[in-house]
């Protein structure tokens, strides 16, 4: 029933902390067929063989980047994604209520579930958590969404979220424009002291275009997946994700 | 669930135009032409200039509005706001320092029009 995909351990610290989940998932009774990505076998190559056989959970145990990858990877398919994560990246936290792997790995056991979206780069490339894009200073962007243009330049972070079930009951995404405060120099910066600058912006969007003069990368959890221009909306069909008790859905 | 919108911001350094709606509320920092409706409150800081009809519960105005602004609730001016539009509310707040250019009204019921004379004024003008 659960296919696990382990993040290949560096180190005996991580070898002996593989160990105590492999010892924890048996105690649980829910443990499975368990593989690691290698040379010539690719996370997406290891998802391929769990749908084959008709898994129908597979667990990633890892990281923000493997979560993506084998997330990219199900969408299409009719299976449940399962999270132990090895770091204690908020991203997690937020996705399953947990940045503990003995609590998430005892989650699984419950098999709570969540429908959740996925941002979809030009119909293709998914992502699950922020996808984001760095706008050097003094360059040009543009964000058009089916109700406004919106235009500013560098240096900026634009960072696009799909928006969770609790957040909203419509598919959407969340946009965040943080723009890099210059430092302000001079004799009336002086006299008129600090002034409060809102430089960050937000909103909620059901789908955007993002155009730039040059080509950026657009990064998913360190891996550049993508660049610009682009065209941003959610994946309709989702993924079921299994979650904590304080995950509402 | 119906779970509330998310607060929708227009940062200092952003200039956008066309619609900008949310059922929350809306900041707004930078320079927006288009209609602004909120269901919530609408607040235009400082360094905002909005060009185009602003609507909502609640409309507070630090920065510029050139356009009309209807609130269902109350509008207030704050001081070194321009607004060169037509304000229509039930409560309206001037701030001293205020440049408001335009026709105000008051929408009041028959019941209130009766009782006026009872009634403390609606109109603040510090």
């Amino acid at each position: 029933m659960y296919y696990y995909i382990f993040e290949p351990p560096q180190g005996p610290k991580e070898y002996e902390r593989t160990a105590q989940i492999k010892d924890l998932l048996s105690q649980l009774g829910i443990a499975g067929e368990m593989a690691a990505p290698q040379p010539g076998r690719s996370i997406e190559d290891l998802v391929k063989v769990a749908i084959a056989k008709r898994y129908s959970t597979i667990v990633t145990v890892g990281g923000i980047d493997l979560i993506n990858r084998v997330a990219r990877a199900i969408v299409s398919h009719d299976v449940v994604l399962g999270i132990i994560p090895l770091s204690d990246d908020p991203d997690i936290g937020e996705l399953i209520g947990t940045t503990d792997w003995r609590v998430a790995a005892e989650q699984l056991k419950r098999r709570r579930w969540q429908h959740i979206q996925l941002g979809s780069m030009n119909g293709m490339g998914c992502f699950l958590t922020a996808a984001t894009v760095q706008v050097p200073a003094g360059k040009e962007f543009g964000i058009k969404t089916p109700d406004f243009e919106l235009n500013s330049e560098g240096p900026t972070l634009i960072s696009i979220t799909p928006l969770r079930q609790s957040e909203t009951p419509v598919a959407g995404l969340d946009l965040c424009i943080q723009t890099e405060q210059k430092p302000k120099t001079g004799l009336l910066s002086f006299f008129k002291g600090k002034q409060e600058v809102h430089e960050t912006s937000h909103f909620t969007v059901t789908e955007l275009s993002l155009t730039t003069t040059e080509a950026y990368p657009i990064m998913v959890a360190g891996e550049n997946i993508s660049e610009t221009s682009v065209d941003i909306t959610t994946e309709t069909k989702g993924i079921r994700l299994i979650v904590g008790k304080g995950i509402s859905n | 669930m119906a779970v509330e919108q998310a607060d929708t911001v227009v940062g200092a350094q952003v200039e956008l135009k066309g619609s900008l709606k949310n059922r929350g509320s809306i900041h707004i920092h930078g320079n927006v032409t288009g209609d602004v409706h909120s269901d919530a409150a609408v607040i235009i800081g400082e360094t905002a200039v909005v060009t185009g009809p602003v609507s909502a519960k609640v409309v507070e105005v630090a920065g510029q509005v050139h356009g009309s602004i209807t609130a269902e609730e109350h509008i207030e001016l704050h001081p070194k706001c321009l607004v060169k539009g037509d304000l229509n509310t039930k409560r309206l707040s001037i701030k001293p320092g205020a440049t408001f250019i335009g026709k105000s009204s008051m929408p009041m019921s028959d019941g209130e029009m009766g009782d006026i004379e009872k009634k403390k004024p609606r109109l603040e003008i510090e």
